[in-house]
């Protein structure tokens, strides 16, 4: 394969990694915030 | 595809056994896993951290990445052999586990992100790539290791 076609495959893997990681992360972060608020009543 | 029937049969396999059975082998087995896991998380940030400029900056980028990926491939099949082992012994917890799943789904996405892209990019005279490339590799790179180790330590607590 080509530079320039890893390079156009490079931007769109991470586009999609980085966006489902970041789903991911935010996921997390907003159950614990969920829990917490639920454990302080 | 129902992977349940492969998760059951798996612990009742001669490895889930030996896995259950002796818990000084598993034991062991869990220590080189973690060694691995060690190797593999070195290798990686030092070689993204290289990418990115922050480390080693009068060492060739080229050949970090090189003798890296050699260390990263060996960790890595460590780390797959390790990880069958234990898995054998609570297969079936596992299988209904979601930090698991996550943490087989980053994996896959990392492997194939190392072998189909980061791999046969990086062969290419670093100064022809892009730099705005080379930074992105290293930030996916780093963001899919570092999340499917968090996921795997996560397991143990979900």
């Amino acid at each position: 394969m080509s530079r320039r076609t890893l390079e156009r495959l490079l931007f769109a893997f991470s586009a999609g990694v980085l966006g489902l990681a970041a789903w991911f992360w935010a996921r997390q972060v907003h159950d614990v915030i969920e829990l917490l608020r639920m454990a302080g009543g | 595809m129902d992977l349940l029937p492969f998760f059951i049969w798996l612990e009742g396999s001669w490895l889930g056994d030996m896995a259950k059975a002796y818990g000084g082998v598993f034991a062991l087995v869990q220590m080189l896993h973690l060694l691995a896991l060690a190797l593999l998380g070195g290798m990686v940030i030092l070689g993204d951290l290289r990418l990115l400029g922050l480390v080693m900056a009068d060492v060739p980028a080229n050949a970090i990445i090189d003798s890296t990926q050699r260390w990263f491939n060996r960790a890595l099949l460590a780390l797959l052999a390790s990880g069958l082992f234990m898995s054998g012994a609570v297969a079936v917890k596992l299988y209904y586990n979601e930090m698991f799943w996550a943490k087989m789904a980053g994996l896959a996405l990392g492997i194939a992100f190392v072998y189909g892209i980061r791999r046969p990019l990086l062969r290419f005279d670093h100064g022809a790539i892009h730099p705005w490339a080379l930074r992105l590799t290293a930030l996916t790179s780093l963001t899919i290791w570092f999340t499917v180790a968090a996921c795997g330590r996560w397991i143990g607590f979900s």
